[in-house]
């Protein structure tokens, strides 16, 4: 379904990924690991379109991604729910769902949209006129994935989810994630919290320095030890 | 900024060649003759200038707050990557921010030479006192700014009334020095946190 | 570049002589003029703060100096002195009120002061004759009637003296530490606090400085005209002087000398005087939209073809010859007791208590989130806490602003933003020499022997600490060209320039490959022989455990464990909150 093939990304003159190739197949959870500083945001910054590569292509669906602007690459079915949730702080939850059917056109999301955000995410139902800054952390992240769901993609990328939130929460966001796979949409996730991201997966890759370190399905990583090594050093 | 600053040196002077300096006026079908409502005499033009004012402002807010573009100009202010990644055309966005305060300005400018002069300076005095409000209210509050104008409005009013009608148009400075030296940030604008 | 600047001057002190027509030499007297007021904006622009209100300040100069001759019949060699200080004092009061507020806000509030200063001068007629303008100011005299400077020529002389002057002090000061300082302040604010700079005692020199300038131009120009109008403070001078530093090359020396120049002469030459303002527009828009380095940096660009490097400097012997030694004190090196801070209802950090210990490095890890760069921006003096103390080698320095903290000698090493990108290697780790400098500000700019000593000094120390490094050959590149790794020892010897006795870095070995980790590593190790302490913040856990004497790990804010290496690797809440429970989803 998408797929990178050597990409490489620079600021200015200094390269940050050196020559990325993953790929991501229709109904997969595939999730990227690593070190901060090793290039996993830099890489979904690098899809979403924020970013532009400096070689190396952007496959989806058949069609070139790389270097096209932020909203088209919505528009061709991949949402991005970045790290630190950043939902909009001074609008409501209700707005804030609007902004994630911003692509599908008209002058509000659609009625049955946002039945299906609410029914999916009750908490927000209840919170509906609450302006964003005021919601928890978890609140925040269950808000910020069901924006992202609002414009119907067919890919999600999810940037360090579990971020800041208390253990059970984190809990209830991964059990949301799990539904969302249950309804098809495939996922591309950037975690931290190695053990939980990879009991989830398919398939994952481990980066490190801006390349693709290892790459493998989900369960041989799972008790490898080279990611023990790698994230505690012993 | 500068490149802005330059646009409107431009329009004046251009404004300079085309028509000569001198104030005009604006014949409208107002009589001059003031109503009375109650104990207030108010000349016709300044009460359609000021209905217009109110409808005006009315109609901003509802732009801002409950229409589709309103919500991408205040995603855009709130968090510009984040409005990219929910399909903003954040260029489009500036763009039309742009115009919409142009048209703004030009509405008020027509209104405000309903009541006073037409002649190409006429805008200098009038852009320093919305900075005045701007910063009272703080950059992109407009609620402050609502604020901000209405009470730059009166004091100048009655500073005019009780001080002197010469220095009227610097109460508006005056005040925000004042404001500046208790609270840094404007009346309700935010701090912002060093990185 | 300096040859032509010094023939065109030779070429134009020379113009009088030649009989030159009395209207070109007054239209240069005008240049010269705005040359003053140029200069000024230039110099707070070097801070990154623009001043659309100056022609406020040439207004005060003009008419403190105007009225003093008036009213009092002095003379202009006092007046212009006085004024000149009087403008400053007033620039001093300005800056104390808004050097604070940044950017827009800067601009807007001065904008809105001309204006006020203009209301001013029209209404209070008693002072100043209004709108009617000052009439009968006296001509340039030394007390003496036969010393009363007349002709156009006698004029133009001391005009000239004046912009050498400038140039003069401009120059010196731009080149020195002082003008590496402001660049630093608006290349990367944090960045300079941490190195000892203090952003507002800097920008406040700039300011005041630039309203001095001011003030002599407006008092040259009263004794010259003799008749003075409130149209002084109007906008069209600031658009004309905004037209002069921009167009002619901001935070440079001679861009607004050429900018001056090039626009007084560029309406006469194409026969629009008249319509002056209509020119500047355009050309500032035009500037402002495809030349925005202005006219100097392109021309010197075309002149000189590429920039050469500068000259390797002979760098000192002893790399870190730290003036502190490794003191045996009885105080820890850092002390954090009970530091707490709250955003909203959520705790970042909650009661969080480490102490580092002289010679000590000691690594403070968990996962992302778990509130470690706040502990560090509370101990650096860029965040506020809650409840808590922070003791530095047994002092506290609690709530101290960073530049104060790090002339103490505790220095912070930045995760991502650790340098001055424009300037070149050399530079950015002299701009954080900035603390160690004991020369005074006068002694800078007429360079005495003591001031280009200390120069020479920290250029040395500057290039061994890139050597030290390993950046040595890399002195003259600009910091944005060089590779991530390389960036981060650059940071790194930025962070050793003011001298420190600890050092915090956070997230040093970030984006490195294992190479240079190892350099990283050894480097560190070297610094800790040298009698530093390090607190680091970090992820990688070859580093940590490969370096480290100890460790504290922090979880959602709080500390959950603290030991050596070993013990930390086998501890099971660590290796939980770390590598994360797969408990979690054992339901459903």
């Amino acid at each position: 379904m998408l797929t990178l093939d050597g990409v490489s990304v620079a600021y200015g003159a200094v390269e940050v990924l050196h020559g990325v190739s993953l790929r991501v197949d229709e109904g997969e959870m595939v999730c990227l690991l690593g070190a901060n500083g090793a290039g996993k945001s830099t890489t979904v910054r690098t899809i979403s379109g924020l970013l532009r590569p400096s070689a190396g292509s952007i496959t989806f669906l058949g069609e070139r991604l790389d270097g096209r602007p932020a909203h088209a690459v919505l528009m061709r079915g991949i949402a991005q729910c970045p790290e630190g949730r950043r939902i909009f702080p001074e609008m409501t939850v209700r707005e804030n769902l609007e902004m994630g059917a911003y692509v599908r056109g008209g002058e509000g999301a659609r009625a049955d949209d946002l039945e299906r955000a609410f029914h999916h995410f009750p908490r927000l139902k209840e919170r509906e006129a609450q302006l964003g800054g005021t919601l928890s952390g978890g609140e925040q992240q269950m808000l910020a994935i069901a924006r992202a769901l609002m414009s119907g993609p067919k890919l999600l990328l999810l940037d360090e989810p579990s971020l800041g939130l208390a253990p059970t929460m984190v809990g209830t966001v991964f059990r949301v994630i799990r539904e969302i796979r249950r309804q098809g949409v495939t996922v591309l996730m950037v975690e931290q919290n190695a053990s939980l991201a990879l009991q989830m997966a398919d398939r994952a890759y481990v980066m490190e320095s801006g390349r693709i370190a290892l790459g493998g399905q989900a369960r041989d990583l799972l008790h490898n030890e080279d990611i023990r090594r790698a994230y505690l050093g012993g | 900024m500068l490149a802005t600053v330059a646009l409107s040196v431009i329009i004046q002077n251009a404004a300079i060649l085309l028509w000569d300096p001198s104030p005009k006026t604006i014949k409208h079908v107002f009589s001059p003759v003031p109503l009375t409502l109650g104990p207030i005499n108010v000349v016709s033009i300044r009460l359609f200038a000021g209905l217009v004012a109110v409808a005006l402002i009315v109609g901003s807010h509802l732009l801002i707050q409950k229409t589709r573009i309103g919500r991408a100009m205040r995603a855009t202010f709130q968090d510009t990557d984040m409005a990219r990644l929910t399909g903003v055309d954040v260029d489009r966005v500036y763009m039309f921010t742009f115009a919409f305060g142009a048209a703004l300005a030009g509405a008020s400018g027509a209104l405000l030479g309903a009541v006073f002069w037409v002649y190409p300076a006429m805008g200098d005095l009038a852009a320093l006192k919305s900075f005045a409000v701007v910063i009272m209210g703080g950059l992109g509050n407009f609620l402050g700014a609502i604020v901000g104008g209405l009470l730059l409005g009166v004091s100048e009013s009655l500073g005019a009334g009780y001080i002197s009608s010469g220095y009227k148009d610097a109460i508006g400075f005056i005040l925000i020095i004042l404001l500046l030296l208790w609270r840094p940030q404007g009346l309700f604008g935010k701090k912002a946190l060093p990185r | 570049m300096k040859l032509w600047a010094a023939a065109a001057a030779v070429a134009l002190l020379a113009l009088p002589l030649i009989g030159v027509d009395d209207y070109y030499l007054h239209l240069l007297i005008m240049a010269g003029i705005f040359y003053l007021l140029a200069a000024g904006m230039n110099l707070l622009l070097a801070a990154g703060q623009l001043n659309l209100g100056h022609t406020a300040f040439y207004g005060i100069g003009a008419y403190t100096s105007g009225l003093l001759g008036v009213h009092f019949g002095l003379s202009p060699l006092w007046t212009m002195p006085v004024a000149a200080a009087f403008t400053g004092f007033v620039g001093y009061l300005l800056g104390r009120l808004t050097l604070r507020l940044r950017g827009a806000y800067f601009v807007l509030v001065t904008v809105g002061f001309a204006e006020v200063i203009r209301l001013v001068a029209t209404n209070w007629m008693d002072l100043t004759q209004g709108p009617m303008g000052l009439a009968g100011v006296p001509a340039f005299n030394l007390g003496i009637e036969r010393w009363t400077l007349v002709s156009k020529r006698d004029y133009y002389y001391l005009m000239a003296a004046l912009v050498a002057g400038t140039l003069f002090v401009t120059a010196r000061i731009l080149g020195s530490r002082v003008g590496r300082a402001l660049a630093a302040i608006q290349s990367n604010e944090s960045l300079a606090e941490s190195s000892g700079i203090s952003a507002y005692a800097h920008t406040m020199l700039a300011m005041v400085v630039s309203c001095v300038l001011a003030g002599v131009a407006g008092a040259f120009y009263a004794h010259y005209i003799t008749f003075l109008s409130p149209e002084l403070f109007g906008f069209q001078n600031t658009v004309t002087m905004a037209v002069m530093v921009v167009a002619g090359g901001q935070g440079m020396v001679l861009g607004p000398a050429v900018g001056s120049l090039v626009f007084t002469f560029v309406p006469e030459l194409l026969r629009m005087a008249a319509n002056r303002m209509l020119l500047y527009g355009v050309l500032l828009l035009l500037v402002v939209m495809f030349m925005p380095r202005g006219l100097v940096f392109y021309l010197r660009a075309l002149l000189r073809g590429r920039a050469p490097s500068p000259a390797a400097v002979q760098a000192a012997d002893a790399a870190l010859e730290t003036g502190r030694a490794a003191a045996a004190g009885a105080a820890p090196a850092l002390d954090v007791r009970e530091m707490t801070v709250r955003f909203g209802g959520l705790a970042a950090v909650e009661d969080l208590s480490l102490t580092l210990g002289r010679g000590e490095i000691l690594a403070l890890i968990g996962p992302n989130g778990a509130g470690k760069s706040t502990a560090f921006n509370v101990v650096t003096g860029f965040q506020p806490a809650d409840t808590g103390r922070v003791d530095f080698d047994g002092v506290d320095i609690t709530g101290l602003p960073p530049y104060r903290i790090a002339e103490r000698g505790l220095v912070r090493m930045f995760q991502r933003t650790s340098v001055f990108p424009e300037a070149p290697a050399l530079d950015n780790v002299l701009t954080a020499c900035h603390r160690l400098a004991r020369t005074r500000l006068w002694e800078v700019v007429l360079m005495t022997e003591a001031a280009r000593e200390e120069e020479a000094r920290h250029r040395r120390r500057a290039q061994s600490l890139l050597n030290f490094v390993g950046l040595g050959r890399k002195a003259g590149e600009a910091a944005k060209n060089l590779s991530c790794g390389e960036q981060r020892l650059l940071g790194l010897a930025i962070a050793l320039a003011p001298d420190p006795s600890v050092l915090l870095l956070d997230e040093p070995a970030a984006g490195l490959n294992a190479v240079e980790t190892g350099q990283l590593m050894h480097l560190i190790e070297v610094i800790r022989s040298r009698g530093l302490s390090v607190l680091l913040v970090e992820h990688d856990m070859k580093l940590v455990m490969g370096l480290c004497d100890r460790v504290v790990v922090l979880n959602y804010g709080v500390k959950i464990a603290e030991g050596t290496p070993t013990e930390i690797q086998q501890h099971p809440e660590v290796i939980r909150a770390y590598l994360g429970s797969g408990e979690i989803l054992a339901d459903a």
